[in-house]
């Protein structure tokens, strides 16, 4: 069971975006010579508070529920 | 607005569910299934070998028509077979098959075209050669009429490197890899850790910041626009640090596709030194494999160029892949304790360990594991029996399959360098870039050709 704190990580987060889709869609070239379904990516996504592209695990103040 | 995750914007943690979400595991479970079910046709006392049919040596129209036609049932059955083998693992990844498969029509049909010009005995004379071929023709498409947005659903480069290179592992034997595995850590070490500490140096003295430099020298120094996009994840950068660091590795990457294997020739370096000087100073996989594919296919038919057209990709693979991509994990990893403990710190928690294996590019363990299938099998054969039993049934056609991947990813880069789209990256990091680019061109050079040029002379011999 996730704890308050884990819950809390940006992958739960509404302001987070990290679809390997939307990834591509925003970073342009991006399939050109990587993809969105790579494994180096793991499941960092883009920060719509922040404007930052940052890793899933990361957590800040301005946590808000995505679902 | 409905949520992010109901517009497909977000997704949830895939963990190990990577194993059917992620291309690098289909390149995977693809590669050696391919060579699984080779194996027992062979032990069968059969082959695969009909269906991985590529067109043979032409000189003239009446000859390639005789020879194309005879076989076009096969080329059905095996664009079929593609897209079966494709469509599947696409879908599980969550495209959509209804523009996978006529996109991947289109590439099927003009790599078949580009390996018929490939054929054609002239080809070398006129610098014909298909991944360069496959390169140029799509860019020409991209940056001119270009095609419809939903088509690039099916031009999947790293997809289809990732496949080829696991068939590559079939036709490099192991011994080779634990040979050459430490000479092409310790020249990649060298130039990937001097390339990084030149960009990130001159990128934070013209006072870009510095997660932006450790995005930029990630992708000059590791293993391109992965590199950088692994990195600026790790660190934190900001959301414009990867479309520039992507703009700037593209661009270098194309210049260096043709600027390095030029080089090579005009200098006559033997395909093995040449490979693993464009494993040292290329981007990026799939770029760097279109560079050295060509090169080596100049071997035997241009005079003066040494060694074979598998040293070039051997040397190549083995300092590209086996020397830069496999420490993606650590970079991260070290970089994202420097930028939560060392720099200023908006977001964060303490990074963990176990991100090595998380970002680590997985289709090298299925390069790995079908290099020591394949070696476990060659072994039971004198190199005399392995060339005239084991190379006609099995690796031959094997090493057939990973030459359509190859072509199917050079096409695609093409397809998707659409250079009006890029992001603009301003004279700060391009000059830092491009610092890194000069250096680690030349220091690649000079482990290539100078300190380590025995090792890669010698190549084929082990």
């Amino acid at each position: 069971m996730k704890t308050k704190t884990e819950f809390k990580r940006c992958i739960n987060c509404a302001h987070f975006r990290n679809s390997p889709a939307y990834l591509e869609r925003v970073f342009k070239g991006m399939i050109t010579l990587s993809s969105g379904d790579a494994s180096v990516r793991k499941d960092d996504g883009i920060c719509g508070v922040h404007d930052i592209y940052l890793s899933a695990d990361n957590q800040c103040d301005q946590f808000m529920a995505g679902d | 607005m409905e949520p992010a995750e109901e517009r497909g914007e977000r997704v949830q943690s895939v963990g190990w569910k990577e194993m059917y979400l992620k291309e690098d595991w289909w390149a995977i479970w693809l590669g050696l299934g391919i060579i699984i079910v080779a194996y027992l046709f062979y032990i069968n006392g059969s082959t695969i070998k009909w269906i991985t049919i590529t067109p043979s040596r032409w000189s003239n129209f009446g000859q390639l028509w005789t020879s194309f036609s005879g076989h076009i049932g096969q080329y059905i059955a095996q664009f079929i077979l593609w897209c079966i083998i494709f469509g599947i693992s696409m879908r599980a990844m969550g495209h959509k098959l209804s523009e996978f498969f006529p996109s991947f029509l289109f590439i099927y049909v003009v790599a078949v075209i580009i390996f018929i010009i490939g054929a054609w005995d002239k080809a070398h004379y006129y610098n014909l050669e298909p991944p360069l071929v496959a390169l140029v023709v799509g860019m020409l498409i991209a940056n001119t009429t270009g095609l419809p947005k939903w088509m690039d659903t099916g031009f999947r480069v790293e997809y289809y490197i990732k496949t080829g290179i696991v068939l590559l592992g079939a036709t490099l034997p192991f011994t080779l890899i634990v040979w050459g595995g430490p000479v092409a850590i310790a020249q990649a070490a060298i130039v990937s850790v001097t390339t990084f500490l030149v960009i990130f140096f001159i990128a934070t003295k013209m006072g870009l910041d510095k997660r932006l430099a450790a995005t930029l020298g990630a992708g000059g120094a590791v293993c391109g626009v992965s590199g950088s996009i692994a990195i600026a994840g790790a660190v934190g950068a900001k959301k414009d640090a990867a479309p520039i660091a992507i703009t700037l590795v593209i661009v270098w990457a194309i210049v260096m596709i043709f600027f390095l294997p030029g080089v090579s020739r005009v200098l006559g370096l033997s395909t093995g030194v040449a490979g693993a000087w464009i494993g040292t100073s290329e981007f990026a996989d799939a770029a760097g494999f279109a560079a050295a594919k060509a090169y080596g296919n100049l071997a035997g038919n241009v005079a003066g160029i040494a060694g074979s057209p598998d040293d070039a990709v051997n040397a190549f693979t083995l300092m590209k892949v086996v020397g830069r991509d496999i420490w993606i994990g650590i970079w991260a990893l070290v970089l994202a304790v420097i930028a939560t403990t060392r720099w200023d710190v908006k977001t964060g928690v303490k990074p963990n360990a176990g991100d090595i294996w998380w970002r680590f590019p997985k289709f090298v363990l299925g390069f790995f594991v079908a290099s020591i299938i394949m070696t476990l099998i060659s072994s039971q054969y004198s190199l005399a029996e392995y060339k005239s039993v084991v190379v006609p049934v099995l690796t031959g056609p094997i090493k057939a399959m990973r030459t359509w991947a190859f072509i199917f990813s050079f096409f695609s880069i093409g397809l998707t360098t659409r250079f009006r789209e890029l992001a603009s990256v301003g004279a700060k990091p391009f000059w830092a870039f491009s610092a890194g680019v000069v250096v680690n061109v030349a220091l690649g050079f000079i482990l290539s050709t100078v300190v380590f040029v025995t090792y890669w002379q010698t190549l084929s011999s082990h």
